[in-house]
């Protein structure tokens, strides 16, 4: 098991390093001078040159990387272009927003999704099923955004009965959240209903039924339990999707959470916010595939045993494989 | 209802309902297993063995599958009236059934020791560290070390996984034991353990046994009595050493013949010509018309039903019965 963790934080590492590079890269290529958008309209030449030399903009590329890299590794993410303060702190005051929408509407999808695919399995071409897997598909297919303005539409403008935007009452998390659930909930019940349908047919699902036990339990602990792994993955990719996507439903329902801050940055050129603020929804991403990761070997025994974390016995049985090809070797 | 009959099939029928056709798997059959007694259930792919069995069990899948005629009853009891709850109470404890292939009957994400623990704590009031003792007591029965418990199907064989699911069907003693091809899908030399295990401990729990399997050996080793399955009818059946002594239906002759035989020098096996017919579309007379040696115009027509030629011997065969009533 060790072994796993290790490969897969190892993996993490050299994601994370790779994608740093590539998008500071990617960042040179925009266009225009970073003291423009610092001093803003009446700079003039002299607040350029000393923009430059504050902020070190000639060094070489290879100097500015290794500095960028070494300062993040501290947890340092540099300063606004715009408002020449510290990046960190302002994208950590803002995760709290982003995080409860994506968490709660992942929760709710995750909920949602499994419910209806195993009933839609196990109904298969019930009216229930197609009903459902229309709505799933319909679900899968509209962009979030304009679910988010349907539901704006219907729920504020029509019924008026919740707040689209403003101050963070219960009342007010309910649309993002729905949005984002719903959303999830499409793929997760398409996922879940055909990783179901395959399972359902498995004969020690049959086994299962031929000890007396109860359909609900047939269906929960040997039907689901096996079908997971695909699921997770979904469930895996949804939060991963929604921790940086969230933008979109962010900017309809104006929550100050981490997709805005982004855009905002893009909006007025400021190249470090928006680097750094990709940088850390990398981040979030790839801790929550390493923890999807650890779940895979959680559920299923064949993972685990490969990397060896099975039993006494089984441990013996490979140190004597390995002894065995020693001699031979 | 006799004595110490413990199971009786009466008309069964079942049918699968698909898209484009009827499947009609079995067809009006009818047998007696009496407590204790050994029953072999041969016939070649497709003749609906496993429908007949799991029709016992009533696990049909359904959809599309429904049994659509018929009475079963055991010890007394109609199971066609017996609700889902007090069915689930028969099955893997009344009766239990071991499936065709071990290597995917067995959940691949719950220990061998746990699925054979859900069957005890299903029929049981023992706590948990009761059924725990009593399912490693039922794994080194099956000669499986009791500490194994706690390791996952993919760490024992396909031999071993026969074992551990041999175990789940005897945990909570059934009267009945169905066997539906234990052994097809293990190798040769595993085989006959795994049969002579099944033997032994329904010897020792004194249990009813239905045997299905292709081969005619391991019938005449294992059974008391034989029943020959064609296109979802029995046609023939009879105590072991008297149908195999006196061979009647023209089915069951073909299928000894296929046998590779030492006794005798011949160049090469004789298979069945032909194919079994379509069971979406079966033939008025007997299902095996096109295939007899023997065929009369009367086959093809009407279809022939079980008659006594012997002792407790039954056969479907117009040809047959002709012959027997001719002779004697
Ligand atoms: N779930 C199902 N859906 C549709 N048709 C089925 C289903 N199960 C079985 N059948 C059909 O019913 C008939 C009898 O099948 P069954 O499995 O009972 O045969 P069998 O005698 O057990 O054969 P085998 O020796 O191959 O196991 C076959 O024609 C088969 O195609
Ligand atoms: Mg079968």
């Amino acid at each position: 098991m060790l072994r796993y963790i290790i490969k897969r934080l190892i993996y993490m590492v050299v994601t994370l390093l790779a994608t740093v590079v590539f998008l500071f890269t990617l960042m040179e290529f925009v266009p225009g001078d970073p003291a423009l958008v610092v001093l803003g309209e009446g700079a003039t030449d002299e607040n350029i040159v000393a923009i430059h030399k504050e902020l070190k903009l000639d060094d070489p590329y290879i100097v500015r990387l290794s500095r960028y890299v070494g300062n993040l590794v501290q947890g340092d993410m540099g300063n606004s272009y715009k408002t020449r303060q510290p990046i960190a702190p302002a994208l950590f005051a803002r995760l709290p927003l982003t995080m409860t929408i994506a968490v709660w509407g992942i929760i709710f999808g995750t909920i949602i999704g499994l419910v209806a695919g195993v009933v839609s399995a196990v109904k298969q071409y019930s009216l229930f099923d197609r009903v459902l897997t229309a709505i799933s598909l319909f679900g899968a297919s509209a962009p979030s955004f304009w679910l988010a303005m349907l539901f704006v539409l219907i729920f504020t403008l029509k019924l008026g009965w919740l707040p689209a935007t403003g101050s963070y009452t219960f009342k007010h998390w309910i649309l993002p959240i729905a949005t984002i659930g719903l959303q999830a909930s499409a793929s997760i019940t398409r996922m879940t209903r055909s990783s179901m349908l395959e399972v359902i047919r498995q004969d020690y699902v049959r086994t299962a039924r031929a000890k007396g036990q109860t359909q609900f339990r047939v269906v929960v602990s040997h039907g689901l339990r096996n079908a997971f792994i695909p699921i997770l993955t979904v469930i895996g990719t949804n939060i991963n999707g929604y921790l940086g996507g969230t933008v979109l439903v962010e900017s309809v329902f104006a929550i100050p959470g981490l997709g805005n801050y982004v855009l905002d940055g893009v909006k007025t050129m400021d190249t470090p916010v928006v680097l750094n603020g990709v940088v850390f929804i990398c981040f979030m991403c790839t801790i929550v595939t390493f923890l999807v990761d650890m779940a895979y070997a959680f559920i299923d025994p064949r993972i685990k045993s490969t990397y060896g974390f099975g039993t006494k016995k089984f441990k013996r049985a490979r140190l004597a494989k390995a002894i065995e090809g020693g001699t031979a070797g | 209802m006799r004595e110490n009959e413990l199971l009786s099939v009466e008309n069964l029928e079942v049918k699968y309902f698909l898209r484009r056709s009827t499947v009609k798997a079995v067809n009006g059959v009818s047998f007696t297993i009496n407590k204790g007694e050994r029953v072999g259930l041969v016939g070649e792919t497709g003749a609906g063995k496993t429908t007949t069995a799991l029709s016992i069990l009533r696990l049909i899948p359904e959809p599309p599958g429904k049994i659509t005629n018929g009475t079963i009853t055991l010890n007394g009891r109609n199971l066609m009236e017996t609700s889902e709850k007090d069915m689930r109470k028969i099955r893997g404890n009344d009766v239990s059934m071991i499936f065709q292939d071990p290597m995917t009957s067995l959940s691949p994400v719950m220990t061998v020791g746990d699925q054979i623990r859900e069957v005890i704590s299903l029929h049981s009031d023992m706590s948990k560290a009761q059924t725990i003792e009593r399912a490693k007591e039922m794994l080194e029965l099956v000669g499986i070390p009791g500490e194994r418990y706690g390791e996952y199907p993919h760490q024992f064989s396909g031999g071993m996984r026969q074992r551990v699911l041999i175990a789940i069907s005897l945990a909570c003693n059934p009267k009945l034991l169905i066997a539906d091809e234990p052994t097809s899908a293990l190798d040769v030399t595993i085989q006959a353990q795994v049969l002579e295990l099944i033997a032994d401990l329904r010897k020792k729990f004194n249990m009813s046994l239905l045997l299905i399997t292709h081969d005619l050996g391991v019938v005449a080793e294992t059974c008391d009595r034989i029943m020959i399955m064609y296109s979802g009818r029995i046609v023939e059946s009879g105590p072991v050493r008297t149908v195999y002594k006196n061979i009647q239906h023209p089915y069951t002759v073909g299928l000894f013949n296929s046998l590779p035989r030492l006794d005798i020098d011949t160049d090469r096996l004789e298979p069945i010509k032909g194919m079994m017919p379509d069971p979406n579309d079966l033939p008025p007379g007997c299902t095996f018309y096109d295939r007899c040696p023997y065929v009369m115009e009367r086959c093809k027509q009407e279809l022939p039903v079980l008659s006594e030629v012997g002792e407790g011997h039954f056969v479907a065969c117009f040809h047959a019965c002709n012959k027997e009533s001719s002779n004697g």
